[in-house]
């Protein structure tokens, strides 16, 4: 077996958990372990560390659940998902639709109908610790537009910003949760909670979002147009989202 | 960045590996530096983003300490074609911080497009060797610098190996030119799980081309031990790192701990067992 032959089947072995007859031929028992235990020390070595990435990137979905049921839920979205990246911090985009899937198929999970959106939370929190810093809007360059250039704009979210929709209180479950929390033990209130989430300087805030911002954002999000956003009577965020940050730069 | 880190600033003594449960500690101690710490190492993988709290963290932290990078992600002796955009971020990272050098492991990560984000080992015969030395100039080449390549902790033999890890190693530092870190604890974790033997293998070793040197901690298995780096150095991993800094002394040595991750205070005392070593040459 040459080493490409031998490198793609160990690969599979132990990033897919299957079992190799040919490879196992390849392998000599070591002083303790059979050519199946040493395959098996790898497949074990790469589930825990993705299952450690995931129980990071997830830390609240983790404390909610439990760390023995997050890691056997972790184990399935392995299974099904290999890492293709060499950055770990790109692993587990996947999880919330897993998530979502397996609070349909796991009847434990029926009371958890909001674990989904709370995946999807965490996964913006991870994105906006590791985005790209911008340098803030440029007012100078956009007064320096036509008036018809500046109403054909259109807006570009910061990377460190990122928001969501959620028919759940997300924001609340996900603030009483946290492990620095004291309010663990207190009513969640039966509210639906958009949420934003957003780098400023070295800190990461998370915060709710009120619907008529949400909406605004979701324009700028799908690129509309500055004449757009003030047709849908939404062009008074603007400039808060820009004092905040929030919007960093235009195209025309 | 200041003025002071645009020059390479050398390596000595005794480093810890730097991880995220420190730094705010280490940051807040600024501008003073951590007793008998010269120097920190970098996991170079979990700071390649392009922006984000880290990098901001580092900045600070490279005006004060001198810093190395440890890689994870080169696939040295994969078959697979080299990422070059990884080599280029690593390279990016190294001026950044200024790193006095880059490490990565004998081994390979990745093939068909699947990471396993561990260190998988290979045969070591004439065709790996000769397939692992072209990657290494290569890289040697992308990055304008002396690469140094660690040993690796190994739960697999192969049948078409035709030599020793050790004669496989000095094959490779003289083909490829590069550079060694040596990991004492790897040695010892591979002698008990393989019956290598370790004195052997520290008496082999090219003695010139070893520019920094790891202990660490390994975790007793049911019937094999891991090189799980979350146990503080055990007592026959310091007496081979003695031997070898008998050999040579002052070869800057790092305390490596990646899992179950003490307080810094804990690193400290490891760092201190190993400055003593190398001061005095006696394992307490």
């Amino acid at each position: 077996m040459n080493l490409q032959v031998l490198q793609e089947i160990f690969i599979k072995q132990i990033t897919q958990f299957e079992i190799d007859d040919d490879f196992l031929k390849q392998l000599t028992p070591s002083l303790s372990l059979s050519p199946e235990q040493q395959v098996a020390v790898y497949q074990n070595n790469v589930r825990g560390a993705l299952q450690s990435c995931l129980a990071q990137i997830y830390p609240v979905c983790c404390t909610i659940l439990g760390e023995g049921y997050f890691k056997q839920l972790a184990k399935g979205y392995i299974q099904h998902h290999p890492s293709r990246h060499s950055n770990l911090n790109d692993y587990g985009k996947a999880f919330a639709e897993f998530v979502l899937q397996q609070c349909q198929k796991r009847p434990e999970l029926a009371e958890f109908g909001y674990l989904s959106d709370l995946v999807k939370l965490e996964w913006r929190y991870h994105q906006v610790y590791y985005a790209k810093s911008s340098p803030p809007f440029d007012f100078e360059e956009f007064t320096h537009l036509t008036e018809r250039q500046q109403a054909h704009s259109t807006f570009q979210l910061a990377p460190c910003f990122q928001f969501m929709a959620s028919d759940y209180p997300i924001l609340s479950i996900f603030q009483m949760n946290q492990v620095s929390t004291t309010k663990k033990h207190e009513a969640v209130l039966l509210k639906a909670e958009n949420v934003g989430v957003f780098r400023k300087q070295n800190r990461i805030e998370v915060f709710e979002l009120e619907p008529s911002a949400l909406n605004a954002l979701n324009l700028i999000q799908a690129g509309s147009t500055l004449q757009a956003i003030v047709q849908a009577k939404l062009d008074d965020y603007l400039p808060q989202f820009i004092q905040q940050g929030w919007i960093v730069g235009t195209e025309k | 960045m200041s003025s002071l880190s645009q020059i390479k600033r050398p390596i000595s003594g005794v480093g810890i590996g730097l991880r995220s449960q420190h730094i705010q500690e280490i940051l807040t101690a600024l501008p003073n530096t951590l007793p008998n710490i010269g120097w920190l190492e970098l996991l170079a993988d979990n700071h390649l983003s392009e922006g984000g709290l880290d990098v901001t963290q580092l900045d600070a932290i490279a005006e004060y300490y001198p810093l190395t990078l440890h890689c994870v992600g080169m696939s040295l002796a994969s078959v697979e074609p080299l990422d070059q955009d990884y080599c280029r971020r690593i390279k990016q990272l190294a001026k950044r911080v200024n790193a006095a050098w880059i490490s990565e492991h004998l081994c390979f990560s990745a093939a068909l497009g699947l990471y396993s984000h561990d260190l998988l080992p290979i045969p070591y015969n004439q065709h790996t060797l000769a397939h692992c030395v072209q990657r290494i100039l290569h890289i040697q080449d992308l990055l304008g610098e002396r690469l140094l390549v660690e040993n690796v902790s190994s739960y697999m033999t192969f049948e078409n190996s035709e030599m020793s890890e050790i004669e496989f190693i000095n094959a490779l530092a003289e083909q490829a030119d590069c550079d060694l870190l040596v990991d004492v604890n790897n040695i010892y974790v591979n002698q008990l799980n393989h019956g290598l033997d370790g004195k052997a293998y520290i008496d082999q070793l090219p003695l010139a081309r070893i520019k920094e040197i790891h202990l660490a901690g390994y975790q007793q298995q049911d019937n094999f031990v891991l090189d799980a780096h979350n146990n503080p150095v055990s007592k026959p991993v310091w007496q081979l790192y003695q031997r070898l800094i008998e050999k040579r002394l002052a070869i800057p040595t790092l305390i490596e701990w990646d899992n179950d991750i003490p307080p810094l205070q804990v690193l400290l005392g490891e760092a201190e067992k190993a400055h003593q070593i190398m001061k005095n040459g006696v394992v307490q």
